[in-house]
């Protein structure tokens, strides 16, 4: 683990509650700055997921997302708001994201995560969230991840119900695939 | 689905970042952290590493993305199957088919393609009489997911050759936007 880079006097006052926090402090926040997150989606996952690591003082976030902000998506992905529908959801994250603390850097990727591309997107990034929707995506970040050595942080979502897992073969932890090698029942993980 | 919902779930997903990136408590590996809004329950459960894993097992067959296809799950690619394309043109020129849905009546309700017998994948096998057995079945769900399922089903009750509609209502519904 890194030992981070120091806080601006700024910083100091925004994670002023991290850092009162016991076994967490000035050493844990300047891990968080020093380190990296790429997300895949900006959509209801994707949402709390960047907007929390973004208050959180993450020093540099990457978004993955090729979508449009539509109006049913407000109900759900905070990220956008009523005046961005129609707008590129990449755009909105930015607002929104900046909007919150000016600090970060953020990596805009306005392209789908695909097989071609997706190496090397998530290349570089100390963690991977998956905030798709799809099991092909779904499945590819976490083979890229696997691939990469880097924690694959898994959620997924269906009606009433939600599921979390940190996939991570390179800490002894299983992978999605070791779950559902292949073709999963409809039902089992929901989409 | 309920907007509330990915709400809880983005946000564990940050919160498992913030522990591994800033190195505190244990992070939620081989467990998978299940969370029912409606009962209020959240229940943890065990997860294994497999030894045959294609990706992360001991002789892994994955090796590089570029050569997995991830457009369909395997099952489905298995199965005789059409597009929505040539379904559309299928049913445009009136040929003598059977397209069964096996979706819910309330997914059927919000949108269905006209013409097709609705029979829900779990009341299925209860009700291959509705189904002439000398059709030509064509059998699509929401995604192509449950259909496979359900051409498994007509295939091991003797139906010969039914065939799934790739991508189901997603993939039509897709076509009739463009």
């Amino acid at each position: 683990m890194n030992r981070g880079t120091p806080l601006t006097q700024e910083e100091e006052q925004r994670y002023a509650r991290h850092l009162a926090l016991p076994s967490f402090g000035m050493e844990a926040q300047c891990r968080l700055k020093e380190s990296s997150v790429l997300c895949i989606g900006a959509g209801g996952l994707g949402s709390p997921a960047t907007m929390y690591l973004a208050a959180a003082g993450v020093g540099r976030i990457g978004i993955v997302d090729d979508d449009i902000v539509d109006a049913s998506n407000i109900q759900r992905q905070l990220l956008h708001v009523t005046s961005d529908v129609g707008r590129s959801k990449i755009q909105s994250t930015k607002d929104t994201l900046l909007a919150m603390n000016p600090n970060i850097e953020l990596d805009l990727h306005e392209e789908r995560f695909k097989p071609e591309n997706a190496m090397n997107l998530a290349k570089g990034y100390d963690v991977l969230i998956d905030g798709s929707d799809n099991f092909p995506t779904r499945y590819l970040s976490n083979d890229v991840s696997v691939l990469l050595r880097i924690p694959n942080i898994h959620g997924s979502i269906f009606r009433f119900e939600g599921q979390v897992s940190v996939f991570a073969p390179h800490l002894g932890a299983p992978c999605y695939r070791c779950l559902f090698p292949d073709a999963p029942s409809e039902g089992a993980v929901p989409d | 689905m309920l907007g509330v919902l990915p709400g809880v779930i983005g946000t564990l997903q940050a919160t498992e970042a913030i522990k591994i990136l800033s190195g505190i408590g244990s992070p939620l590996t081989g467990k998978l952290l299940h969370y029912d809004a409606l009962s209020s329950g959240f229940r943890s459960i065990k997860l294994r590493t497999d030894p045959e894993c294609a990706l992360c097992g001991n002789n892994p067959s994955i090796t590089d993305v570029t050569e997995v296809d991830y457009s369909l799950p395997v099952t489905e690619r298995t199965h005789a199957s059409i597009t929505v394309e040539e379904l559309s043109t299928k049913l445009k020129n009136k040929e003598p088919i059977v397209l069964l849905d096996v979706r819910e009546p309330e997914e059927a309700a919000q949108c269905n393609i006209e013409g097709s017998t609705l029979i829900p994948l779990g009341q299925l096998t209860h009700r291959l009489n509705e189904i002439p057995p000398e059709a030509k079945i064509f059998v699509h769900c929401k995604s192509g997911k449950r259909s496979a399922r359900a051409v498994t089903l007509l295939k091991r009750e003797g139906y010969t050759n039914p065939i799934n509609v790739e991508g189901g209502m997603d993939a039509w519904l897709n076509l009739k936007e463009e």
